[in-house]
């Protein structure tokens, strides 16, 4: 049985990896959407900040903090037939630096050089927070009346901010808050 | 065979012996992964992963402890908190004519993120199946012995 955010994480996993909105969902999302190949999923789903995370799997990895869950805008009333929710969660983003982390580089296609990556982290970093933001600011993109819980809307939370772990290792955290739309009358249990 | 090749050789034939009586237990493999595209990346897929098994086996002892999602194991406590080990892999000979690892046979450096090198640890402290682990720094305190140094990694 699918839990509460199921259909939430599988909505980030098809914007940050699957390229949705390239296709299909009207121009404007095809002028916004992530393409593939440009993040991967942080190795079993862990935090980049593990201190045994490996060095080659860091660059563009994300990773997916759910932080919290709230009732919106009022505590929600029992007799209710729909629940609306906000989810809150922060996004984060690796990236390597330094000559020698060239090689670790997740370049993607085109004009990306592992070079210039390692030397302009923090604009690349910055950068892509913002195309990230843009993604899932799009409501043709994020936006789903099909899923369960629906899928209302997802926005920035305060600024994107990058953080130097050291070593080469830097990342950039973001947090967002996206609105979801569940049935009182739905069990979403595992 | 310079002078250096026959003390290698030398300390390279003692160090068999200490394996041939059953004294090191853990096997150490250096595995080079190739895939299809970066690693991680949902549309990678392996292609291949030649694998070097180190002769004779190394002594390997744990250092370190550290608090990780990425530990366990054999030796990381079945019942406790997961800590991940860090391991002195060695002494290890250097190349020489007949024998030996030279760095790059150690610890490759992947060509690009398409490749991933890792170590496999089996049996001894570790699990019989094998446990992944990932060379951190390559010591040389003499010409005639290395020493690696390695973290649990994530064992997918």
């Amino acid at each position: 049985m699918a839990q509460l955010l199921d259909a939430l994480d599988a909505r980030l996993v098809a914007v940050l990896e699957q390229a949705r909105g390239a296709s299909g969902l009207g121009p404007t999302a095809a002028a916004r959407y992530v393409p593939a190949g440009r993040f991967r999923a942080a190795a079993q789903g862990q935090s980049p900040r593990d201190p045994n995370y490996p060095l080659a799997r860091f660059d563009r990895a994300y990773w997916v903090d759910y932080a919290g869950l709230a009732d919106e805008p009022d505590p929600r009333n029992p007799q209710d037939a729909l629940l609306l929710q906000a989810v809150r969660f922060v996004l984060t983003v690796g990236y390597v630096y330094g000559a020698d982390n060239a090689r670790h580089v997740l370049t993607a296609s085109g004009t990306d050089d592992a070079a210039t990556d390692v030397q302009a982290v923090r604009r690349r970093a910055l950068g892509e927070a913002d195309a990230l933001l843009a993604a899932l600011n799009t409501p043709d993109i994020f936006a789903d009346n099909a899923t369960d819980p629906v899928l209302l809307d997802c926005w920035r939370e305060g600024a994107s901010g990058v953080e130097d772990l050291g070593g080469g290792r830097l990342l950039c955290v973001t947090e967002y808050r996206a609105r979801i739309v569940s049935s009182s009358t739905s069990r979403y249990w595992p | 065979m310079t002078a250096a090749d026959r003390a290698r050789a030398a300390a390279d034939r003692g160090r068999r012996v200490v394996d041939a009586l059953g004294l090191r237990e853990t096997t150490v493999t250096v595995v080079v992964e190739q895939w299809s595209g970066p690693v991680g990346v949902a549309a990678s897929v392996l292609q291949s992963a030649p694998a070097t098994t180190l002769v004779p086996n190394p002594r390997v002892v744990v250092t370190a402890w550290t608090s990780s999602a990425f530990g366990g194991g054999a030796v990381g406590g079945r019942s406790a908190p997961l800590v991940a080990a860090t391991v002195a892999i060695g002494p290890i000979t250097p190349s020489y004519p007949g024998g030996g690892y030279d760095a790059d046979a150690l610890d490759p450096a992947p060509s690009d993120p398409s490749q991933r090198v890792y170590l496999v640890l089996a049996g001894g402290a570790f699990d019989p199946a094998g446990e992944r682990f990932v060379v951190t720094r390559v010591d040389k305190p003499t010409a005639l012995r290395r020493v690696l140094t390695a973290d649990r990694a994530p064992q997918d």
